[in-house]
């Protein structure tokens, strides 16, 4: 059984259909990236994989659980109550463009408080797990300070050790990188690339296709609400097949190259 | 020369009601502030999730009582009440109509507050596993509280002056006072100069404490 399953998966804005039947799994321990231009649908998938969107079709398995809806054996679609979805969303984590720290709590306080808060674990033992993964992302001596005080490579560590802590089964970075300045890209995917290596199931939504190519065990690469093109990288990469491939991989050429 | 000896004789002199007049004044807002903030508390779930009828049903009453006068809501309440059958003392007429009055000015703070922190702190809280409830308790109250201590600051200040409304309906407060001693004394403007100093005094020591507790809060965060 994959650790995410995802098949045909459909949303719409009113008219404007974003996703158009979206299908693929991803096994456990397998990093898929997901590659695609403004606009392709890949963010929007991605957060339908947590149900932070709504999608009108299609459905979405994590280790077997359905996401957000059932199906009646009558064919009828239901929402999820919310507490169980909240409780499904506790085995997936996520890492957001913009951090999205909590910036009224400080760097432990933020990797603490799900474990605290979701799953009610005790404070002393919260605490010792919060400051092995600081310690994992390289940021234990900046426990006590606020969010503000960080630089974004490194808020967006402490954006991941925060998801770490709930003990996900599968990690989703949305373009955890684009907000960076570029000295700083570094750090935070040296921390992508050793959970990578430690078998977490991951999905990376990015247009760091050098990264793509090293990590990636296969790329997605999405247009228009639909995927394009997908593969293993060292082949996808070398051998695009469509137009709108090898016109992506052209204008990100530059980065592909350099790095 | 002449003007100060006099102004200080006719302080002298008024001493004893000016003290009585600023106590009723302050146990008016004293009173007034705790109703005005727990309304307001009760207030803004209603308005914010409280459904179509209780949003609208809320919503009416917030404008209604941001938008007409306290003075005509003291009178209402005052003159209202007995209407019903409640005879409630004039003290207790002006500290539910300012009450009321503050109660909605301070739900609009409340919400304001809690709408202006960013969808991505939902998300964020809700992508940990957070219900609803957890996230709203533990991510999104704690930082609109921050938001709005200025804002509620401000408020509460002008509900210390309007307290000075409840004289009209003939409750003996320190601009009751005032409005005695002119007619005793027969000058107006070292009457009024005292008793504006006296608010100032207070809205200022008000301010002042309001200051530093925003100041300690605030500091943490950095």
């Amino acid at each position: 059984m994959p650790m995410i399953e995802i098949r045909d998966l459909r949303k719409s804005y009113a008219e404007l259909e974003v996703l158009k039947g979206i299908s693929f799994d991803v096994e456990k321990g397998e990093v898929v990236v997901v590659l695609g231009p403004s606009g392709s649908g890949k963010s929007t998938m991605l957060r339908c994989i947590n149900l932070l969107e709504e999608f009108q079709g299609g459905g979405i398995r994590i280790d077997g659980e359905a996401i957000g809806y059932t199906t009646t054996e009558g064919g009828k679609r239901r929402r999820r109550k919310e507490a169980e979805n909240a409780k499904l969303r506790e085995q997936v984590g996520m890492v957001f463009q913009s951090f999205n720290l909590f910036p009224h709590r400080t760097v432990l306080q933020n990797v603490m408080m799900g474990p605290l808060k979701v799953k009610g674990i005790a404070r002393r033992e919260a605490e010792a797990l919060a400051r092995d993964l600081l310690k994992k992302v390289g940021l234990l001596d900046k426990a006590d300070q606020y969010p503000a005080r960080l630089s974004g490579g490194q808020q967006q560590r402490v954006g991941i050790a925060r998801a770490l802590a709930m003990q996900p089964k599968v990690m989703l970075f949305d373009e955890v990188t684009s907000a960076l300045d570029p000295e700083l890209v570094g750090e935070v995917l040296r921390v992508m690339r050793q959970l990578a290596q430690e078998g977490m199931t991951m999905i990376i939504v990015t247009h760091e296709i050098h990264f793509a190519r090293d990590v990636g065990d296969r790329i997605i690469f999405m247009d228009h609400g639909a995927i394009v093109e997908e593969g293993p990288p060292a082949n996808i990469l070398a051998n695009p097949k469509s137009d709108r491939f090898k016109q992506f991989l052209r204008r990100y050429q530059g980065d592909y190259l350099d790095t | 020369m002449d003007f100060l000896v006099n102004l200080l004789a006719i302080w002298a002199r008024l001493y004893p009601s000016l003290v009585s007049g600023f106590a009723v004044t302050i146990s008016v807002a004293l009173a007034a502030i705790p109703l005005a903030l727990l309304g307001a508390l009760l207030l803004t779930p209603l308005r914010m999730w409280g459904g179509s009828i209780i949003h609208a049903v809320t919503g009416a009453y917030i404008e209604f009582m941001r938008n007409t006068p306290l003075l005509l809501q003291i009178y209402l309440i005052y003159f209202g009440l007995p209407l019903l059958g409640l005879y409630p003392s004039e003290f207790m007429c002006g500290v539910i109509g300012i009450a009321m009055q503050h109660a909605a000015f301070l739900a609009e703070i409340y919400r304001g507050g809690i709408e202006s922190i960013s969808q991505r702190q939902w998300d964020a809280a809700r992508a940990m596993g957070m219900t609803w409830a957890t996230a709203l308790r533990n991510v999104i109250l704690p930082q609109a509280g921050l938001r709005i201590l200025g804002p509620i600051g401000n408020q509460l200040i002008i509900l210390v002056k309007d307290t000075s409304l409840v004289s009209a309906i003939g409750v003996v407060d320190l601009t009751m006072v005032g409005k005695v001693s002119i007619e005793r004394l027969a000058v107006t403007l070292e009457i009024f100069l005292a008793i504006a100093l006296i608010y100032l005094a207070l809205t200022g020591a008000l301010g002042a404490v309001l200051r530093i507790i925003e100041r300690r809060v605030l500091e943490r965060i950095g």
